[in-house]
């Protein structure tokens, strides 16, 4: 039995727990490759034209996997709480997933507040669906969940170590993990700035118990966008730059950007928008004159 | 300074809204202007590029209202992104240099009558809570008359007696929700409409035949007429039965209740909730394609995240039961006359769909 994993969206937060999680239970995976030209071909037929980037990318790796193994992993993300939801796609992916594809076979997890579906009951319901028993599946969970825990804080103070030594101008980049992380997306830019000499800062990589986007947003229920408000916090006034990364047309991204350009006015932003459309030159053209400004270049 | 109060326009029901603003607050009432072409254009040219075509709505009416000398500015909020629009909207706002205080009714991710009495409080001293409630539960009461109507002109158009009586029977009806207030009156408001509009009507069989459109879609852009360019309006014109679930009794009320009717009637094509409206309009589709409906007219504005996953599952169902369903996105591009050609078309293929089923 093979399980698929396609490397988008959730992919890029949890990818280390649905990892362990397999390994521990000695499950077959196999991942769907970083995004190309050629998912992002097929998501782009698959979809309807409206939906955003991610989501036409997240078909893309489905229709990748969907003949390579036994069962796709879709899961159902609505969140843990009132005021901790995700984004509203990510309520829809699995039936989208379902509708879009015919005969596909799913695996899935749903973390819903409202049903009271906590993750680890739900990981366990994977695992007796994949024909192991509960407590076996009970074990691996906790064992893998511990590990995702560390694995995330390791990451975190990696990131911090970063910011505190490095010699060089710091920037940023403040987007979901499904943005920062995919080949597509941010890696883009984050190349563009490496190469630029410049230490890039993710915010996925922040973690925190402590909530203090109220300094900025005070009726905020996205989860996602509370970590970027929370790692903005967290970091503005140790990077010389920001970059605030969205993908056509997020949502939630439009009015939380507008939000945050409109509250700190006395520091450097720029907001960048990726759509499908692969030129790379405007793109470059605009880090590049970003760096400039970090740097004090003026004419 | 006198406390102004002013609200986003939300189609008809700016009617039975000021007539509780002014109950409560006691002030004066600054009722929004008719949205217009022109309310699109200011908004949008505050708004972030890609927010969906509401936010811009609303903003466009605040920026009028304030310029009629509003100083008390309220928005409510609620599903998805609506719920955020107040404080970006705020933001906005203070950034443009207008002076006011606004009163955001979202609570800790929700929408919260009860906080609106908190800050009412603030305004009017005297009031309390029996008394507010009992305004409440007025105004509810309204609402639901009115949309009782509505539903019974979307029903009885087509055997209207003169062109358009119906339409003006209820333009009386909302005149007489501002004179007259309280629990008796609405009843009685409510059957004067009603028997008006039934001495108007006469129940021909000839006109059974016409057709029947279901409209689906983004909660904004179907009660809103002018941010969907008057479809409706044009549909009833032309006598055409119109069924539309979605009215402010539905959000407030039905809605809380019918979610596992719901995704009983959708089981084939939904497994969880789309989130916002997306599973009503999947399972209202289905049930208006039992009830034998020509076809249906889905309606969102620009990148509305709920009704795009709605989508591909109704193209689906489209495909599977063989209905025409006519997909329609609205953006801050004012075109009337596109949109008119499309909805014109639509019926002459509706039509001509019906004769052929007929000759068969």
């Amino acid at each position: 039995m093979i399980v698929g994993i396609p490397r988008a969206l959730y992919y890029h937060s949890y990818s280390y727990l649905w990892k362990t999680f397999f390994d521990n239970l000695k499950v077959e995976y196999i991942i769907s490759p970083k995004t190309n030209k050629d998912i992002l071909k097929k998501g782009k037929i698959l979809s309807t034209d409206e939906t955003c980037l991610p989501a036409k990318i997240y078909l893309g790796h489905i229709d990748y996997l969907k003949d390579k193994c036994d069962y796709v992993l879709v899961p159902r993300y609505l969140g843990v709480d009132k005021i901790n939801l995700s984004c509203i796609k990510f309520n829809s992916m699995y039936d989208i997933v379902k509708n879009t594809f015919k005969n596909i076979k799913t695996i899935d997890y749903n973390i819903d507040y409202i049903k009271g579906c906590k993750i680890k009951n739900e990981f366990i319901k994977m695992g007796k669906k994949l024909g192991f028993k509960s407590n076996v599946a009970s074990e691996a969970f906790d064992k893998s969940y511990k590990e995702f825990n560390n694995y995330r804080m390791h990451e975190f103070e990696l990131q911090e170590s970063k910011v505190v030594n490095s010699e060089l101008k710091k920037v940023l980049i403040l987007s979901h993990s499904y943005n920062i992380e995919d080949e597509m997306i941010g890696k883009k830019i984050s190349n563009i700035l490496i190469s630029n000499d410049i230490e890039v800062i993710l915010s996925s990589k922040f973690i925190s118990n402590e909530d203090k986007s109220t300094n900025i947003s005070k009726t905020l229920y996205w989860d996602s966008s509370r970590q970027i408000l929370n790692s903005l916090e967290y970091y503005k006034n140790r990077v010389d730059g920001i970059i605030l990364l969205t993908s056509f047309p997020c949502g939630n991204d439009c009015l939380v950007n507008e939000l945050i350009i409109r509250k700190l006015k006395n520091y450097k932003i720029v907001n960048i928008v990726i759509d499908e459309v692969n030129a790379s030159a405007g793109l470059v053209t605009r880090l590049e004159s970003f760096i400039d400004i970090i740097n004090g270049i003026t004419i | 300074m006198k406390n102004k109060i002013s609200f986003p326009n939300f189609g008809n029901y700016h009617y039975p809204i000021q007539v509780f603003l002014k109950k409560i607050f006691k002030t004066d009432i600054i009722v929004p202007k008719k949205t217009t072409k022109n309310t699109l254009e200011i908004g949008a040219k505050n708004s972030p590029d890609f927010v969906c075509l509401p936010f811009k709505y609303n903003l466009g009416n605040f920026i009028e209202s304030l310029k009629s000398g509003a100083n008390i500015l309220i928005q409510a909020g609620g599903g998805c992104r609506y719920g955020y629009y107040g404080e970006v909207q705020e933001a906005i706002l203070k950034d443009l240099g207008y002076n006011f205080t606004f009163i955001n009714l979202m609570e800790n991710g929700s929408f919260s009558i009860h906080k609106f009495y908190k800050e009412a409080k603030k305004y009017n001293k005297k009031l309390n809570i029996f008394t507010y409630y009992y305004h409440v539960l007025v105004t509810l009461y309204n609402i639901y008359n009115m949309d009782l109507i509505d539903r019974f002109v979307r029903r009885n158009v087509k055997y209207e007696l003169s062109d358009g009586i119906l339409l003006n029977i209820k333009k009386s009806h909302y005149k007489r929700i501002l004179d007259k207030y309280g629990f008796i009156n609405s009843l009685k408001n409510y059957y004067t409409t009603k028997h008006m509009m039934k001495c108007n009507i006469l129940k021909d069989e000839s006109q059974d035949s016409n057709l029947k459109i279901c409209l689906l879609g983004e909660l904004y852009s179907l009660i809103e007429e002018e941010a969907s360019y008057n479809i409706e309006s044009y549909l009833l014109k032309n006598h055409i039965e119109v069924r539309r679930y979605t009215d402010l009794t539905y959000l407030l009320i039905t809605k809380r209740f019918n979610e596992k009717k719901l995704k009983r009637k959708a089981k084939d094509y939904v497994k969880y909730n789309l989130g916002a409206d997306g599973l009503d309009n999947v399972a209202h589709a289905l049930e208006v394609i039992d009830e034998g409906f020509d076809g249906i007219i889905h309606m969102k504005p620009f990148s509305c995240s709920p009704e795009i996953s709605a989508v591909p599952i109704l193209q689906k169902i489209s495909k599977d039961k063989n209905i025409p369903i006519l997909f329609l996105t609205f953006d801050s591009q004012y075109a009337k006359g596109a949109i008119e050609t499309r909805i014109e078309a639509f019926i002459d293929m509706l039509n001509m769909r019906k004769d052929r089923d007929k000759n068969e």
